[in-house]
């Protein structure tokens, strides 16, 4: 009897356990102490250290597979081997400010699409402060010099379009207008649309047409012109599936960094970009506090050195930042891919006041687009 | 003549998968009154103190995180009712609350339809070959419900699915023959895989009725139908709503399915809206806890009339006085259309599925019309080359080992406090150790996350560990249950009398005897954990992804055929597995073993 009071009581502890891990105030808070804010031009110490780690974590949410095999390039010259953790930028910012605001960081790099929760992981001391030495080979304005850089380059929002489904003509109007090719009713019942709620890019994708400066041209007419074909509603990388596969003839509001390289492997899809289309950049930044604060390190030095952004450009098809990177991209030959025009894309929605109030909590944009589509999600 | 029993003395089987439940158990008779008056054995104590820990605790934090004005942990999260205002004091979710019930009622009841007829056809007549019958009515729950989604998106999509394509190009039409996205569509997909778990608790519950009140009927002149319609089914009926409730409350939390096909139908389910609350810009988690807990009064609702049906039909189980075996009925020539029957329903569930599988893991990208067809290992090599596959397949198989044997040993004492000790106490263990059924995965995951935040556990593998226990304890709890209510207690008994503690009794008489329902209840849990995503996708740290994440994250990254190799590559796994237990352990895989 006394034993089997002894091993319940045992079994007591354990369950308190398991409360008491769930119910506890903070895991390790790795302190990182006063990290180095530079290489300091000792790139083999910090190839030493990064080394001792052993690993890295990144987080990001660009698609996985560009993800992995990026970073594959850093696993093969240093002998690192990367762990992502790919989610939709929303909901991975979420988890990120979530962990460092509970002291549990978990990645060492953080990377991100939306500018402005970069820019709030800044300002909450959640990315730590680095320069890399090749940091000043991209540009100033897509990132935030000390703390996040544009390694993964510039992507731009498309029309794309299953060219099995479409006649020569519907191609060169596609090619000519994509928007108002969308609005057109030969294309009714034939596409999808992605979503504003979907990222902060393509939101002002719809913003600049609707409501900005586009609003001239375009305006909810054309929303509304686009609504009138009965479009389905998906995501970025459903949407570019339904293409593919020949579900939609016509999807709106796809990056190229998707498309590119799948039309690439042969698929039956080309794209067109909007006149003035939206361009963004994934920023990166080594995290407070990481838990491999060294290899993080190293990793924004191999991040923003030239052969890392071409090897990101050629995996994704996207336009390098890199300064010093040339422009090889096989798709560029292709002949019906026309490159966006940096001078009028619009980088700048990321700083954009008017259009960050529309579609913050007491803006309407969002409600207004889901009534003129008939969106319910 | 058959003898009915008080629910205490029953010594009946009991549905395969399904909750612990006290409705059918012997706390539910009067004498749970006179023992309740027993004192809690530490035991008790301690279970209670587990579940409450593995179930409570997360259950609780999603309540919590639905009255904050951002998630829990967020700087500047403070108390609001913004979240719980929105979703029960506007018209906003009415829709999708109306078609989710609507989606869960119509798949639970066409389930139970179809489930008990093959229930029916497979212990009631002659039809040959019952034993791959049966077989191929419960494979299904040995495919991800996730992957079986992708699966028929492309076989089934309106305008691009291979049955449509290539039937166009056959019949020289335009046609659309099937569209998948319909409510219709998402319903046929979900009943697919939810007939198995109807049939498993109707063929259990046909197993156990006392076969000569139908040789009554015979002998009476009633004929074969007369005899299912005027005897077994209202014998059964307790049972069969028993099933329906249990497959509602499954289907009213799926996320996936839908998710997954992309519902055409004016509404999304609520179990999607908590994704996409979590998932869209800016997110709102508050909002999808708040979502997470309209759908739990729900299911929590269908839990009740679960345990109610279950206790009216424990008051027909009984025990024969002589051996009777039910009387097969011939079916004559009729059995090649029953049997033609099972094999549209293999074809449908499983055939098809895994032939689209295997085409989209050896194409370079989505194509449907076999005349394009582009055959190549190259998707293969790019798997196995991708970094974080080799750790997730590890992580896959720490889930599918640790996590069913731990729910077993716990399930083991939960069924013990439950069946053998009574009382209050354990009738409060078993009220709690029911809830997992009523919280949809998504849900559940995502009060973990919050409740494990601050702790160590935090991102690990472990925290799914722990999280899956939670989930799977009604699972191996009924399990135990099932077994535990056949062995004669005196046994037991003997073991106490001769000086042995209650846990070595568990050790050396209990578990021995319960070891063939056990090693059932490992061998399910083991094909769950390791096809589990709902849970999972949210838990899961950038070390700990299994497999089945690591497909969903190629999906949402738009490479679909690596996420058909993958599917491929975890069934292939749940067959090892399934097939060392059977042909080591001897595990059987039918509905008398589960």
């Amino acid at each position: 009897m006394r034993r089997s009071h002894r091993t319940a009581s045992g079994a007591l502890a354990a369950a308190a356990l398991i409360l008491v891990s769930g119910c506890s105030g903070g895991g390790d808070e790795t302190a990182s102490g006063d990290q180095p804010t530079s290489a300091s031009g000792d790139l083999d110490a910090l190839v030493a250290d990064a080394q001792a780690e052993g690993q890295l974590t990144l987080y990001g949410d660009a698609n996985e597979t560009s993800l992995q095999a990026w970073t594959q390039g850093f696993t093969d010259e240093y002998d690192i081997p990367v762990s992502v953790l790919r989610l939709p930028g929303s909901q991975l910012f979420q988890r990120f400010a979530q962990e460092q605001s509970a002291g549990q960081a978990q990645a060492d790099v953080f990377c991100l699409a939306d500018f402005a929760s970069l820019s709030q992981a800044v300002e909450q001391q959640w990315l730590a402060e680095y320069t890399p030495e090749n940091g000043d080979l991209l540009p100033e304005d897509l990132g935030e010099p000390g703390f996040f850089y544009p390694l993964q380059n510039s992507y731009y929002q498309t029309v794309t379009y299953n060219t099995s489904l479409l006649s020569e003509e519907e191609i060169a109007l596609v090619q000519e207008d994509p928007i108002a090719a969308a609005g057109d009713p030969r294309f009714a019942g034939r596409i999808a649309v992605n979503m504003p709620q979907s990222s902060q890019q393509i939101a002002a994708f719809y913003y600049q047409l609707a409501e900005g400066r586009l609003a001239d041209e375009y305006g909810w007419e054309a929303l509304e012109a686009i609504a009138a074909n009965d479009p389905d509603f998906l995501s970025s990388a459903e949407l570019v599936n339904g293409v593919v596969q020949g579900e939609y003839a016509l999807g709106v509001g796809i990056t190229d960094s998707l498309a590119g390289p799948i039309a690439l492997q042969g698929a039956p899809i080309e794209f067109a970009y909007p006149d003035t289309t939206v361009g963004g950049a994934f920023g990166c930044g080594v995290v407070e506090n990481a838990p491999n604060s060294a290899a993080a390190r190293l990793f924004m030095e191999w991040g923003t050195s030239p052969e890392a952004g071409a090897r990101y450009s050629e995996i994704t098809q996207t336009n390098p930042l890199n300064s010093e990177v040339e422009d090889n991209r096989e798709i560029t030959a292709l002949d019906w891919y026309e490159a966006p025009d940096d001078s009028t894309t619009w980088f700048e929605f990321v700083t954009d006041e008017e259009f960050l109030g529309t579609i913050g909590p007491d803006g309407d944009f969002y409600d207004r687009w889901s009534e003129t589509f008939g969106y319910s999600g | 003549m058959a003898v009915p029993t008080r629910p205490g003395s029953v010594a009946g089987r009991d549905p395969a998968i399904a909750p612990a439940d006290a409705g059918d158990l012997p706390v539910a008779g009067p004498g749970g009154q006179r023992s309740g008056q027993r004192r809690a054995s530490v035991l008790a104590w301690a279970v209670l103190l587990f579940v409450v820990g593995l179930i409570v605790g997360p259950v609780a934090t999603l309540f919590y995180g639905a009255l904050r004005s951002d998630g829990p942990g967020m700087p500047d999260a403070s108390f609001s009712l913004d979240a719980v205002l929105r979703v029960y004091a506007s018209t906003e979710y009415l829709g999708s609350l109306f078609g989710t019930l609507a989606l869960a009622l119509s798949t639970a009841a066409l389930a139970v339809t179809f489930g008990g007829l093959a229930a029916w056809v497979l212990s009631r007549t002659d039809v040959r070959a019952r034993g791959l019958l049966e077989l191929g009515v419960i494979v299904p729950l040995f495919l991800s419900p996730f992957v079986g989604a992708v699966a028929w998106s492309m076989l089934a999509a309106p305008r691009s699915g291979m049955i449509n394509v290539n039937l166009r190009w056959l019949l020289g039409t335009d046609a659309t023959f099937v569209d998948i996205t319909t409510f219709v569509g998402v319903m046929f997909v979900m009943l697919l895989y939810y007939i198995p778990y109807a049939y498993l608790l109707i063929s259990s519950a046909l197993k156990n009725m006392d076969p000569s009140l139908e040789e009554a009927s015979y002998m009476n002149g009633r004929g074969v139908i007369a005899t299912a319609l005027k005897v077994t089914l209202p014998i059964m009926r307790p049972s069969l709503a028993a099933a329906f409730f249990f497959v509602a409350v499954l289907a009213t939390g799926v996320f996936a399915i839908p998710s997954v096909l992309g519902l055409d139908a004016g509404f999304t389910p609520l179990a999607v809206q908590v994704y996409r609350a979590t998932t869209i810009f800016p997110s709102d988690p508050p909002l999808g806890a708040a979502i997470g807990t309209m759908i739990f009064w729900f299911t929590l609702a269908g839990i009740y009339f679960y345990r109610r049906a279950i206790r009216h039909g424990g008051r027909f189980v009984t025990v024969g006085a002589r051996g009777t075996r039910p009387r097969l009925i011939r079916l004559g020539w009729k059995k090649i259309p029953v049997t033609a029957g099972f094999a549209v329903y293999v074809l449908l569930a499983t055939v098809l599925p895994y032939t689209a599988l295997v085409l989209m893991s050896l194409t370079p990208f989505a194509i449907t019309d076999f005349r394009d067809l582009s055959l190549s290992f190259d998707n293969f090599v790019e798997v196995a080359t991708t970094p974080d596959v080799l750790n997730a397949f590890t992580n896959s198989l720490w889930l599918a080992f640790l996590v069913p044997t731990l729910t077993v040993v716990l399930g083991v004492a939960v069924a013990y406090v439950v069946v053998r000790e009574r009382g209050r106490l354990s009738g409060l263990v078993d009220y709690i150790s029911t809830v997992p059924i009523a919280v949809p995965g998504i849900v559940f995951a995502t009060g973990i996350v919050w409740l494990y935040l601050r702790s160590p556990l935090y991102g690990t593998l472990t925290l799914i560990v722990v999280a899956l226990v939670g989930v799977y304890i009604p699972h191996a709890a009924r399990f135990a249950s099932a077994g535990l209510i056949q062995i004669d207690k005196s046994l037991e008994e003997a073991g106490r009398m001769s000086g042995a503690g209650k846990l070595r009794v568990i050790r050396t008489i209990t578990f021995p005897l319960l070891r063939p329902s056990l090693m059932s209840a490992w061998i399910l849990l083991y094909v769950f954990a390791m096809r589990e995503v709902d849970e999972a996708v949210i838990i899961a740290g950038p070390n700990s992804r299994p497999l089945a994440v690591l497909a969903f994250s190629f999906i949402e990254a738009g490479a679909i055929r690596n996420s058909a190799v993958i599917g491929l590559l975890l069934t292939l796994v749940m067959l090892t597995g399934v097939l060392i237990a059977r042909m080591v352990f001897r595990v059987r895989l039918d509905s008398s073993s589960l």
